[in-house]
């Protein structure tokens, strides 16, 4: 299994180099120039500090060149550049480094993100067995009706009404007990613990039920269908069959096998999720990757729309790896070489 | 609705002397409109009292959270780069007064901070001179001297010998000064520009505070000798969060593009501030700014940009005073490309500006509730001393269209109606019009669909065609029709010559005008605003009968705050806005 | 947009079911008698389409007897609410823009932008996926690769990048082009798998004896067998295509003025939610009605075409 691992990762390095020149050419190709920003005040700033500029950020160089400076570093005058060498290229924004930001972002966004898988996937499993027992009944209706709702409703409209929601709550408890914008308050640092898991959890609890209805759509029907499928399986006929206890055959023969093919769609949701959180970190101002990537889009940022998108890119190959490895583990009839 | 940076870009007032004009506080007690012990609480007053409205008993401590409108990319104002309304507004407070507009529009000089003020000691070459109290000390308790103001010249220089790899914002202002020097243990500072060079509006741009040159010295970098030391210091200054300060506030806490948290400086020289706290917090999404406002996410805000369902929302928020207006800190308008095949004809430019009702078009977009002034003058707006009216004798932005219609018709045209398809005096058919402007906005998209209704009068077609560059756009010519909006200041004299005169890169129009380039080199030879405000105007003439920028409106701003709260109010004057008077604010005592 | 990928079961969760390629294969005409007596037993799917196709004949041809535009009208009144005035039942904006105009036209275009987005996106998913599936070897591998690598940047990405980058990209067929052009990754692997395992069939081989060109065998064999599969994924590619314009609407990069999509008009509103709550609220649930709808409509259809998933042994 580790050398299945090793080579399904170095397979994906092309893979990825391929997604790098192709992000590469889709941002440089914009007519967008990152060079507008400074170019367009009033004073203009000096010719002299606008090829600085220039210099800074390579545009001087034929675009090749900044692939491949990108790339290699080689042949970079700032030692800036070159992911090789472990660095992320300069950005059009002076004072923030790649690198830094995407790592901390990062982490803000992966925290809105799991959190709001597990609980998606927990209440959608948990439904979607319910509604595969209760197959046809009112409640089985509902479940399914409300995940199909869910999966229609567009990202940003869901939030922007869990919002409104939680401001009128607040206004009707009196206390403002959600925070509709940043993963924290100003003062967090000087909280004591139960004050931060309490300012945290204002913070969370907005954007994470935005992205909790997706995640329990598709997961409820995926695990209504599976669960479906086992119980009109024949072993479970013949487990029924042979008298087993109800629980039993259910803990036992059908759940465990109906959450296998569940299992296989997790790194979907969770892509799924990152593409939400893109959104609703842009709702709730959280200072996340997805905020990060559009301003970079915005500002032509060619370096760090790069950065982020080979984070996702290996975040998406790792998950999808980990999707197949625990699969292996959950069904003993596959293996790998 | 995401505002593309590049939009804000051009908003923003990326001033010269933006520290010396806004980075500014008060003279405190001097203002004899106040009568001690006022109770003004609402911000009705403001329009009859602009500079000590909202007065009232303050409490002790207290902590406001303002919005900041869009993130800020920087910790200085240094460089290029970074440098935006956004992050003045983040590092506001940290610098000394120095002088201020008030919202009155009334300019003032900090009287705790100059022992002597900014004074002419020679014509030419221009020298000024002026003191800097003796108590003004940065918070490790090191002297603000002469050599803080010369760190700003070295950076903003141009010149490769004194510094290496800076990229200041413009040297418009420092790039003209042959020397600054110190005496009296550098608290006299002598600024001295080269030979022949002129700047009339040296009793703002000059007077500089400074930047803590000490602290790039302990930091290792020798500015003062080493050009590229000198260049990596900005660099530093840009990406360091500043723990130092030499005004009112000092940053405790802070997160690029997220947030900012000052508190009181207590090695201030000056008056302390009220507040115990003053946050920052960048809430870049209007569609968020009221759902944080009713929450208490924040308690105020001042952005720049404008929607008029904003301002309606925030009549359905309690406890809050809000309000709108505006002194022409930017204003729109509509420019023809003077090179187009077509539009290079005086006269079809004339009737094209005379039949787009301007009237209509404020009352569409603001309606009633917002005060709007209209922009009749390129370079003041009407609240300024020096306005006069221009637009109106040419009837330019009146609606006419029998008035336009006239105008084609007398210069060969034919085929003026609604229906018809104008053609020249030679028999060609003018062809659909572009009309451009930047994606996102949505007041410049509907003044894009109005002007298609008014040209359509007399026989013009319009095509709307937005554009996601607005720089290049503009540098590249490619527009017939463009709205976009200048940033003023209550500087002027520069602009003349950037935006009107025929070599500069930033006369989007391509005007060219002999008259306008010899009276924009006049106006830089002034000694005083108001001798070169009067040229300005004859400038201003000619430049309306140019017919090749419509100035509209300035763009109000609005302002609202929570009524916790005393000492704020709107002002239009300072590209601060609301945040000029900081350490004044305070928490409404409960009696 | 979110959920591009995870709206289809993994190639290897559906196998394809052998009996059912047999019976299109040998009974066509009656096949689709089937399908169509079964589609029509459903009962929520006929519903949702009869859903559809109202809010499709409102949004297509009302409009021709709207008195109104959606642009700017000087001749109306501006800033009406909704309910006040018969001739604008959804009141007015601000610059005298009617409401109702403005929604149907913005239902009309994200219509068309789901129904040609998905078009684009099927037709490339499948071509791309029957060829892959029926050359195998280093065609296959080469094509697969590079469905990794658009899948491995996410799609959002590409979007907003070339979104943002469309000269006057004002329309709503560039938007729907973008959009097609890179979703389609899923279901040319789905459809690969199919083939993969139709082309060892009798009748392809039978065919090939008969000296049938690859073209014809992809074109006429192989890609008509999978009908059911396109089938439910072009619904679901439009629903998806929907909300996707949607998003992009939202972050600044979609549709732009004065053309209007429901996404834009939500985007709009934003700003509005308490003074006018309609304007937020209408667009959003005509998303959601015309969305559910399709779902329905293509969950109706996976029932018809594959009896198999529904059919229920007790």
């Amino acid at each position: 299994m580790l050398m299945y691992s090793l080579r399904r990762l170095l397979a994906a390095i092309p893979v990825l180099l391929a997604a790098s020149v192709f992000t590469f050419l889709l941002v440089e190709l914009s007519p967008a120039d990152p060079l507008d920003e400074i170019i367009f005040q009033i004073p203009p700033p000096d010719p002299e500090t606008i090829q600085s500029f220039r210099e800074r950020l390579y545009q001087d160089r034929p675009m090749w060149e900044r692939y491949w400076l990108w790339l290699t570093g080689l042949g970079q005058h700032n030692g800036d550049i070159g992911l090789l060498q472990g660095r992320f290229g300069p950005s059009t924004s002076e004072a923030m480094h790649i690198g830094t930001e995407v790592s901390q972002r990062a982490i803000i966004s992966l925290r809105l993100v799991f959190g709001a898988t597990l609980i998606g996937a927990v209440l959608g499993i948990f439904a979607g067995v319910v509604s595969a027992l209760k197959q046809y009944s009112k409640v089985d209706h509902t479940f399914t009706s409300l995940g199909f709702l869910f999966l229609a409703m567009p990202i940003f409209w869901v939030a922007a009404l869990v919002r409104e929601t939680g401001v009128r709550i607040n206004d009707v408890v009196g206390y403002r007990f959600f925070a509709t914008f940043g993963a924290t308050s100003h003062n967090y640092a000087q909280m004591s613990f139960f004050e931060k898991v309490q300012d945290v959890v204002a913070h969370l609890t907005l954007p994470t039920v935005a992205l909790v209805l997706s995640g329990y759509a598709i997961y409820h029907r995926y695990q209504r269908a599976s669960m479906l499928e086992v119980l009109n399986s024949d072993y479970v006929r013949l487990a029924k069959a042979k008298g087993l206890r109800h629980r039993i055959v259910m803990r036992r023969h059908a759940l465990r096998n109906a959450l296998i093919p569940v299992s296989v769609i997790l790194t979907p949701a969770i892509i799924t999720a990152v593409g939400g959180a893109v959104i609703t970190e842009t709702i709730f101002r959280w200072r996340g990757l997805g905020v990060y990537l559009v301003d970079a889009i915005n500002n032509s940022d060619v370096f760090a729309v790069m950065a982020v998108v080979l984070f996702l890119g290996i975040f998406v190959i790792l998950g999808n790896l980990l999707a197949d490895l625990m699969l292996a583990v959950l069904d003993p009839r596959i293996r790998y070489e | 609705m995401r505002i593309p940076k590049r939009l804000a870009g051009l908003a923003a007032v990326a001033m010269a002397g933006a520290l010396a004009v806004t980075a500014c506080s008060p003279p405190e007690t001097e203002d004899d409109t106040t009568d001690p012990g006022a109770v003004d609480l609402g911000w009705e007053g403001c329009e009859d009292n602009p500079d000590a409205c909202h007065v009232g008993p303050v409490a002790e401590g207290g902590e406001f959270t303002m919005m900041i409108s869009l993130p800020f990319e920087g910790w200085s104002q240094l460089r290029a780069g970074a440098n935006s309304v956004y992050v003045l507004q983040a590092v506001e407070g940290i610098f000394p007064n120095l002088s201020r507009y008030n919202p009155s529009g009334e300019f003032v000089y900090d009287e705790h901070f100059y022992a002597e003020e900014p004074h002419l000691v020679n014509e030419d070459p221009l020298t000024i001179s002026w003191t800097i109290s003796e108590d003004a000390v940065w918070n490790d308790g090191t002297p603000i001297t002469y050599k803080d103001v010369k760190y700003i010249w070295y950076n903003a220089s141009g010149n490769e010998d004194l510094c290496e790899g800076c990229e200041p914002p413009s040297t418009a202002v420092w790039g003209m000064v042959e020397s600054v020097e110190g005496a009296d243990d550098g608290k006299t500072v002598t600024v001295t520009l080269e030979e022949g060079a002129n700047n009339p509006e040296w009793e703002v741009v000059f007077a500089a505070g400074g930047y803590p040159s000490h602290l790039a010295e302990e930091e290792g970098f020798d500015w003062e000798n080493d050009p590229a030391a000198m260049g990596e210091s900005t660099v530093w200054f840009t990406e360091t969060m500043p723990t130092w300060s030499g005004g009112p506030w000092i940053i405790e806490d802070g997160t690029l593009t997220e947030r900012v948290v000052k508190v009181p400086n207590e090695n201030y020289w000056g008056p302390q501030p009220n507040l115990e706290r003053i946050v920052g917090e960048v809430v870049a999404d209007p569609g968020t700014w009221i759902p944080a406002l009713r929450n208490r996410d924040i308690d105020g805000g001042s952005p720049a940009t404008f929607d008029v369902d904003v301002f309606r929302e925030l009549d359905t928020v309690d406890g809050i005073h809000y309000s709108a207006g505006s002194a022409g800190s930017v204003w729109e308008h509509i420019d023809i490309m003077t090179e187009h095949e077509y539009l290079s004809d005086l006269e079809l430019r004339r009737a094209i500006f005379t039949a787009i009702d301007v009237e209509h078009t404020t009352t569409a977009i603001w309606g009633d509730d917002v005060p709007v002034n209209q922009r009749l003058n390129h370079t003041f707006s009407q609240l300024s001393p020096y306005f006069e009216d221009f637009r109106t004798p040419t009837g330019f932005g009146s609606g006419d269209v029998d008035a336009a219609r006239a105008i084609l018709e007398d210069a060969g045209y034919t085929g003026a109606e609604a229906g018809d398809t104008l053609t020249t005096p030679d028999g060609d058919e003018v062809p659909p019009i572009r009309f451009r402007w930047t994606t996102g906005n949505t007041n410049r998209a509907n003044t894009g669909e109005l002007v298609q209704e008014y040209l359509a009068d007399i026989g013009i077609n319009v095509e709307l065609d937005p554009s996601d560059d607005l720089g290049g756009m503009l540098v590249a010519g490619d527009y017939d029709l463009v709205i976009f909006g200048w940033s003023g200041s209550p500087l002027f004299v520069n602009g003349l010559t950037q935006l009107w005169t025929s070599p500069s890169g930033s006369n989007f129009n391509r005007i060219e005008n002999d008259e306008i380039d010899a009276l924009a080199a006049e106006a830089l030879e002034q000694l005083s605003l108001d001798d070169a405000a009067v040229i300005a105007n004859q400038l201003n003439e000619l430049l309306m009968n140019e017919a090749a920028v419509l100035p509209l409106w300035d763009s109000p701003a609005f302002d609202f705050i929570s009524d916790d709260f005393v000492n704020m109010r709107p002002n239009h004057n300072s590209s601060a806005r609301l945040w000029y008077n900081q350490e004044e604010w305070g928490v409404l005592a409960a009696d | 947009m979110s959920d591009i990928d995870t709206h289809r079961p993994p190639a290897a969760a559906t196998p394809p079911s052998p009996g059912e390629a047999e019976a299109i294969t040998t009974k066509e005409r009656t096949q689709l008698q089937l399908v169509l007596s079964r589609f029509v037993r459903h009962k929520v799917a006929m519903i949702s389409l009869g859903v559809f196709l109202l809010i499709a004949a409102w949004a297509f041809l009302v409009p021709h007897v709207w008195p109104h535009p959606h642009t700017i009208d000087r001749s109306i009144p501006q800033n009406v609410p909704w309910f006040q005035m018969w001739e604008h039942p959804l009141g007015t904006t601000q610059l005298g823009h009617d409401l109702m105009a403005r929604m149907m036209k913005a239902t009309q275009n994200s219509i068309l932008v789901g129904l040609v987005a998905a078009t684009i996106g099927v037709t490339i998913g499948t071509v791309w996926g029957a060829v892959a599936g029926f050359y195998r070897g280093w065609i296959d591998a080469v094509m697969m690769r590079i469905v990794d690598v658009i899948i491995v940047v996410p799609v959002l990405v590409i979007y907003l990048v070339v979104a943002g980058s469309i000269r006057g990209g004002a329309s709503w067929y560039g938007l729907a082009i973008l959009i097609g052009l890179f979703a389609w990754t899923a279901e040319s692997r789905i459809i690969r798998g199919h083939v993969m395992s139709l082309r060892e069939r009798e009748y392809i081989e039978a065919a090939r004896a008969m000296g049938a060109s690859d073209v014809r065998i992809i074109f006429r064999h192989l890609i008509p067998n999978t009908t059911s599969i396109i089938v439910v994924a072009f619904t679901l590619a439009i629903a998806i295509a929907i909300i996707a314009e949607a998003a992009l609407s939202f972050l600044g990069f979609g549709i732009r003025p004065p053309d209007i999509s429901l996404g834009q008009m939500i985007q709009q509103a934003q700003t509005a939610v308490f003074v006018r709550p309609w304007l937020f609220y209408l667009p959003g649930l005509m998303i959601v009605a015309i969305v559910l709808a399709i779902n329905f409509i293509g969950d109706g259809l996976r029932d018809a075409l594959d009896p198999r998933q529904t059919m229920v042994r007790r």
